[in-house]
This record gives structure tokens, sequence and C-alpha cells, in this order.
């Protein structure tokens, strides 16, 4: 059994793009079965962060351990295979491969494939996964002729197909309608109720502070705050940077 | 002594060819992301043209060079129009179709010409002693021609509407775009500038060595390698590039073997791109 | 297999090339003429190319320009190892394979990094230098001449022919069964978007080292054939207007479908053989054929076998020609 506190620990993480620092010795962490929210206003380096955590970029400097165990110098399919997955914000799925399709790709991974699981395991597992996730019915239609929440969805079944113990979500409830955020709040509280981890990026502050147990507030790649939502929202650097007006995204 | 002159003398000879020829191709590659293969063939019917437009309808040559080159930039305006535009952003449609439209040119030029190879009279006959190296006055028309066109290529880019917003999109398309810079037009004119300083290149080559159908090869490998080694996208990285490897390969001609120096281009291209793939000035790659 | 054949549509695309296999084995059966034989030969060995370059190039979308590089190789390396060591055939083949196989391995982890059009340049290159080389050290290769006199497969033109139908219908098979099931698709996501499939949590890299080399090593079983059947190999093995007529062969039936190079190959070769009475019109005709094949069909021929189906009251609703 793993240890509940500090599950992922982001410790002075450091990320340059020639002159500019997206990541400034950002430190954080997170506990088991918890929902952390990361948010800060636009290029605040929230996704960076993500991406360095699943190790699409390597770090200037810094450390993230998951488990104990360092993620550094790793590739993204080997953090993924400790189970540890993503979506992105700007949804990538797979256009000319049907629904099906899309989330199958995420069985022929190490960690699905070492479960000796068959074909027919898989296509019950797709269909379990894409009714969760609550994807239209017919999975033979191509990904492009999806809508925006539905490639939503699509992104998010596929990450869950590998099983993650830690799923982060890069903006999940971004250019939804409120039919479709309802949903995916919906959904996040289910997963995390199942015992799935999760990091969320996310815009939305009305929907995350429903959501999670925990915020951490980042500008210009360092951490302005970090607490319960009522805390880090209410925070005058946060106020700040993330609205410029004294208008509290709390009381709205 | 003597033959270090001939190398720089020679080498620089060679080096302002392959300038007309990459520049081009890097620009079209930097400002639209073409890779295009069809490249060579702009450059064999700079010559053909210039043959026919001085041959046949006795046009003099520097207007026929001229008109020549105009006439081939117009059709590769028309190849980015009607072909390429639909499917700019595949790769793989770009390369094919324009590989494929150079060996239809091939058999095209075959057909109409022949495959014997052919020749057009030099600018300017006769040839001049350097400190005892002879060149030819059409040599040395070359590297006075090659300068004029890629000082006036460079005030073009720097200096005129269209060439500052070529160098917008060359660097962030969508941004360009952001700012109302209409793409499309940059392209065209790209394509045009590229298809014409490759005509003037086969052209001004076209005394020198025989023109034949299968002519459009050679300028394309030494367009890759210019490309790779000076960086790809960098204008200036391309020049000097080029000039490196006409050095290399008079080099490699005089003092080592003639028999090596199509070797050259080969080996600098395989060695640039596994070692350092982002040239000599080039930004990293991911 | 059979029982992956879901819908109408799959189905009628297995029964249409069935058809096409079993036909080629009867072709013998009508006519002995040598012409019409080798006509036919020749379609099996670009089959053999273009589908071996489609399992790599086609599904990532990476273009090789260099795929004639296998095919050289594994000709001059039979015919080293037939003239030196006097190895039989059925010991050759698998020899040139794994040759092969492994230079597609290197070749591929060289090149991993590269996109798009450094891929073509640099495939470009390395059959570029594989070409020169050939030339070059001519004690060895025989320069521009070859090496010629190499053992011939078997004693008769059929026996010849049907040599070559066997083993192009191995590695059609093989192709399908590999890119029908997981590899293939992994191999299209990876083509559409390489982020999400590492995410998914695949070793894309290796991924696409594996089809390299797959692709490599099939390419060089045809390529030892090639040898054999030539009875002769020379640097023209390997020449840049052989890479360049497989990957047009491919892109005109539809890359990234195995089915669509097997067609692209067929009918370019029999076009080409056909339209011999054209006389010099014939290239022409056939490279602005080509040209406009690209232009108006980028997803190649195979892209009209749902149209043609339909029209016949063929097929079902969805899914290629092909899948
Ligand atoms: N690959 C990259 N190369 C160079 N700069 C980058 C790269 N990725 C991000 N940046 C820069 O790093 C900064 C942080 O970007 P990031 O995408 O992490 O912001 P973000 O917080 O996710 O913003 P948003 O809310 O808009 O998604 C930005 O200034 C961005 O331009
Ligand atoms: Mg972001």
């Amino acid at each position: 059994m793993t240890q509940a506190r500090d599950y992922l620990v982001v410790d002075e993480l450091t990320k340059h793009f020639g002159g500019l620092a997206a990541v400034e010795k950002l430190s954080f962490s997170l506990d088991r079965g918890q929902i952390l929210g990361l948010i800060g206003p636009n290029g605040a380096g929230k996704t960076t962060v993500f991406n360095l955590i699943t190790g699409f970029l390597p770090a200037t400097s810094g450390r993230v351990t998951f488990r104990g165990e360092s993620l550094m110098g790793k590739k993204p399919h080997q953090i993924v295979n400790q189970g540890l997955a993503r979506t992105f914000q700007l949804v990538k799925p797979f256009p000319e491969l049907s629904l099906s399709d899309n989330i199958r790709v995420a069985c022929y991974g190490p960690r699905f494939m070492s479960q000796g699981l068959d074909e027919e395991a898989a296509r019950h597992r797709i269909l379990e996964v894409a009714e969760q996730v609550g994807l239209p019915d017919d999975l033979d239609q191509p990904a492009s002729s999806l809508g925006h929440g539905d490639l939503r969805l699509l992104d998010i079944a596929r990450a869950l197909m590998v099983q993650p113990e830690l799923l982060l979500l890069d903006e999940p409830l971004s250019g939804l309608s409120s039919i479709e955020t309802q949903a995916i709040v919906g959904l996040i509280q289910a997963l995390n109720q199942e015992g799935i981890t999760l990091l969320i990026i996310e815009h939305k502050l009305k929907e995350l502070m429903k959501v999670a147990d925990r915020i951490v507030a980042i500008d210009f790649g360092q951490k302005l705050a970090a607490g319960t939502p009522q805390e880090v929202v209410n925070h005058p650097a946060v106020v700040e940077a993330y609205l410029g007006t004294k208008d509290s995204y709390a009381s709205a | 002594m003597e033959l270090i002159q001939e190398i720089i003398i020679f080498g620089t000879i060679k080096g302002c060819v392959y300038a007309l020829i990459a520049t081009g191709f890097t620009l079209i590659f930097a400002v639209a992301g073409i890779l295009n293969l069809a490249h060579g063939t702009f450059y064999m019917l700079g010559a053909y043209f210039t043959y026919t437009l001085f041959y046949v309808l006795g046009i003099p040559l520097p207007p026929a060079i001229l008109l020549a080159a105009v006439l081939v930039g117009a059709l590769g305006m028309l190849l980015d129009r009607v072909f390429l535009k639909p499917m700019r952003s595949s790769h793989t449609y770009v390369l094919v179709l324009t590989v494929a439209v150079a060996f239809a040119a091939q058999e095209i030029i075959l057909l109409t010409y022949g495959s014997q190879g052919m020749n057009i009279p030099n600018l300017i006959e006769g040839s001049v002693n350097l400190n005892g190296v002879v060149v030819s006055w059409h040599q040395l028309l070359i590297v006075a021609i090659t300068a004029v066109v890629l000082i006036m290529l460079w005030l073009v880019l720097t200096r005129t509407r269209y060439g500052v917003a070529t160098l917008a999109v060359s660097m962030d398309e969508d941004g360009a775009r952001l700012v109302g810079i209409e793409t499309e037009k940059v392209f065209n004119l790209s394509m045009f500038a590229s298809a014409f300083l490759a005509a003037v290149a086969g052209a001004l080559i076209s005394p020198i060595m025989s023109m034949t159908p299968e002519m459009w090869n050679m300028p394309l490998m030494k367009a890759f390698v210019v490309v790779v080694v000076g960086g790809i996208g960098s204008l200036t990285g391309s020049i000097m590039a080029a000039f490196f490897l006409g050095w290399l390969e008079t080099f490699t001609g005089f003092v080592i073997s003639p028999k090596l120096t199509e070797v050259v281009s080969l080996v600098l291209l395989t060695v640039f791109l596994v070692f350092r793939p982002s040239g000599i000035l080039g930004r990293r790659l991911h | 297999m059979l029982a992956n054949l879901k819908t109408p549509a799959q189905r009628h695309t297995a029964i249409f090339y069935g058809l096409i296999m079993v036909g080629f084995y009867f072709v013998p059966v009508f006519s002995d003429n040598f012409y019409l034989l080798s006509v036919f030969t020749t379609a099996y060995f670009y089959i053999i190319f273009a589908t071996s370059w489609d399992v790599f190039a086609g599904y990532s979308h990476l273009m090789n320009f260099g795929h004639a590089l296998f095919i050289g190789i594994a000709g001059y390396l039979t015919a080293f190892v037939d003239l030196h060591l006097g190895l039989p055939p059925l010991l050759v083949l698998p020899m040139c394979a794994v040759v092969c196989g492994l230079l597609g391995m290197f070749i591929g982890y060289l090149t991993l990094r590269m996109q798009g059009p450094y891929f073509a340049i640099i495939t470009m290159a390395f059959a570029a230098v594989a070409y020169e080389s050939a030339i070059m050290f001519s004690e060895y290769t025989g320069g521009e001449e070859g090496i010629p006199g190499i053992h011939p497969l078997t004693d008769s033109l059929i026996g010849d022919y049907y040599f070559v139908l066997v083993v192009m219908s191995l590695i059609f098979l093989f192709l399908l069964w590999f890119t029908r099931g997981r590899w293939g698709l992994v191999l299209k996501a990876i083509s559409q978007n390489e982020d999400a499939v590492l995410a998914s949590g695949i070793n894309t890299a290796w991924v696409k080292i594996r089809a390299y080399s797959i692709s490599g090593a099939l390419c060089g079983i045809g390529g030892s054939v090639y040898a054999y059947s030539l009875t002769h190999v020379g640097p023209t093995s390997m020449e840049q207007v052989l890479s360049t007529t497989i990957l047009i062969m491919a892109m005109v039936g539809g890359m990234g479908t195995i089915t669509g190079p097997f067609l692209g190959a067929l009918i370019l070769v029999l076009f080409n053989e056909l339209s011999r009475d054209m006389e010099e019109y014939r290239l022409l005709i056939y490279t602005v054929m080509v040209v406009v094949i690209i232009f108006f069909a980028p997803r190649g021929i195979v892209s009209w076998g749902q149209p043609i189906a339909r029209a016949f009251k063929l097929g079902g609703k969805r899914g290629q020609a092909g899948s």
C-alpha cells in the first residue's frame, strides 16, 4: 500500500523557455484520494506544469515524485504506465478513427496488455468507459463527427482506459455548455469516489470549488497561494492576479 | 598558391549558382512549409525557356533570360494555386505531388526537345586572366548577377510591405494572419520569387553545363544540402551554406579526386541530418 | 481473420482481393506467353515493394523516399552469398530479411526525432549514399555494371513465376494481418496524433522503429527475390527513381491501407506495360495520369471502392474499401 500523504510531490519545479521562466521553483503536493485544483491566469504556466509532470517536457530543474518514486527523466509512456494519465487542453483525438478505436488505442499499452486481457475484455471495457463518461451510443462514428463537448469526453475516456490512479485534467470544462459542464462535474466526483486522485486545471472557479479539496494558484510560474478553495480564492494576491479587480469569484 | 586561388574563384562561382537555387527553396519552405520537390524543375524550365526565347523567337539573351524567369515564376504561382493550395498542410501530399509534377515535366521536356544536351551561348564571350587563373567573363557575370539578385531579394524582404509580411509569415503564420496579413498572397509571391530565382540559375548555368531533361535532379539535391546545412528556414544560413558547399566541392575536386565531388553533398547532408539537424544557424528542432 | 470481417463491405473487399489473388495463380494455366508472365512477375515485385513501404510510411505518414535502399542492400547481399558461399535461396531470403530488418531498425532509430520533410530528405540521402557507394567500391560491387551471374531461383519461367507469386502472397497476407490488428491501429493513431498515443502509455518510438524494421525486412525479401529473378544486381536497384516510383504507386493506390498500394502497384505496372505501343507518349501519359490521380484522389484509388460498391448496391454504409 502506498502512503496517503504526499502521493504526488512537486518540488522546486522550474522550466525555462529560452529567457522565459514558464515555471519557477514551484512546489506543492497532493494526497491520495484528493482533488487538487490548479488555477492561474492565462499563460501562468499551468499546462507547462502538466507537461513537466507527465514527461512531455524536460524540466530545467526541480523534482516530481509520484508514490515516492521520482518521475524525472522518464518518458511520457513510462509515466502513464505508473498509473498517471492526463488529458489535453487542446483536445487531441484521432479524427479519422472511430470512437471505439480512439479509446481502444489505450488498450495496447503495457498497463492493459500485461493483465492478459483479450480483445473481448477490451471491448467490454471500452463500452463500460464510454458509458461511464457518457459518450454517444454510436461508437462506430469517426471522432471528427463529434462536437467539442463530446471530444472532451472522448479524451477523458481514452485517459480512463489506462486505469489511472492519478488523473490530470487540463481545463476539462472549457468551451462546454452548462449541461455538459454539469455532466463532467458529476463524472469527476464519481471518479474520485472510485478512488482516483485528480489534479485539475480549470478556469471555471465556481465549478472547481465544488469538487476540489484544495487549490493551488500560480502566476508567472510561481505559487501565489495554496489552501482550501475558499482561502485561495479570497487570497488578496490571487484576487489581484487572477481577476485584476476586487470582485471575488467566490461570491459570484 | 594558384590552387588556392582557383578553389576560391571556382568555388565562389559554384556557390553563387547554389545560392540562387537554394534561397528560393528555403524561402518557400520557411514561408509555407512546402518542401518543393519540383524546385529543380523551375531551374530546368528556366534554361529551356531561355533557349526557346533566344533561338526560336530570336529575343536577345538578357531579356530572354528575364522573360523566361518571369514565365517560370508565373508557373510556380500556378503550381501553388492549383495543385498545392487545396492541401498545403499535408506534407505527404505536397511531397508526392511535387515529385510527380517533376517527373511529368521531365517527360514533357523530353518529348519537346529530345534527350540530347543543348546549350545557350555565354552572355559575354571571352575570358580574363585573374592573377594566373583563367575565368570566362560569363562566369564572372554569374557572380555579379547573383550579387545583384540576392541584394534585391534582401531589399524586397526588408523594405517592402510584402517582404515584411513574408518574414512575418515565416516566423509565425497564425500570428501574421491575426494581424491581418493575407497569407495566401504571401505564399503566392514567395512561390513566384522562388521559381524566378531557380530559373535564373538554370539559365545562367546552361552555357557551361548542357541542359538535359534530367537536369532538375542536381539542383534539387544541392538545395537539400544547402537548406539542411544552413538551417531550415534561414536565408542567411542558406547563402552561407551555398558558398561553403561550392568551395568544399571545388576543393574536393581539385585536391582529392573529381570523382568524389558529388559525394561531398551526400556526406554533408547525412552528417548534418543525423548529428546537427538544426543546421549551422537554424533553430533547434523538436 | 475471417472472424474480423464484420460488415458486408469488409466481406466484399476480402472477396475482391481474394479473387484477384486466385486469378494470379491461374494466369499460367491460360497462357505461358513469356512476355505476359514477366509483366505479372514485375507487378508482383512492385506489390511487395509498395505494400512493404506502406506498413511504415503509409501508416505513419513519414514519407520514406529511399525504400529502394532495402532492395539494393538485399540484392547485393544475395549476390555475395549466392556467388561466394553458394547458399540456397531458402536460407538467403531470411538472411536478407534479418539484415534489412536490422538496417531499418538502425535508420529508424537515427531518424526518430525527424518529422515530415526532414524524414523525406534523410531517407533519400541514405539511399543515395548506398547508391554512390555501390558505384564507387567497384572492386566488390562491379560499379555501374553491377554483379551478374546470380543463380536463378528455379529452372523454368513458370517456376519463377510461382515462386515470386507465393512470396508476394505471403507478404501481402502477413501485412493484412499485421495492420488489421493492434499495430495498424496504433500506427494510424500515431500518424493522427502522436501525443495522445504517448499519453495512452504506448512507446511510440518503439512502435515506429518496429514498423520500419518490418517494412525493411519484407522489402529485403522482395529485393532478394528480385535479384535472383534478374540473376543480376546493380546500382539501379536502389536508384532514386525506383524509390519514388514505389511511393507514387502507394499513394496512387491509397496510403495506409496495404490494399491500396497493392492495387496501385498492379494497375501502374500493367498500365505501363500495356501502353507500350503508345511509344514515346507512354511515360508522359503515365506521369500526367499520376499527377491527376493524386490531385483528385489524394487518398488513392481505394477511396473509390465504396462509391463503386454502392453503385452496384454491394456494400454496407461506413468503413473504407480496404479496411
Ligand atoms: N513549448 C513552449 N515553448 C516556448 N514557450 C512556451 C512553450 N509552452 C508554453 N510556453 C510559454 O510558457 C508560458 C506558460 O504557458 P502555459 O501553456 O503553461 O500557460 P497556461 O497557464 O496553461 O495558460 P492557459 O490558461 O492559457 O492555458 C506562456 O508564456 C507560453 O507562451
Ligand atoms: Mg494551459
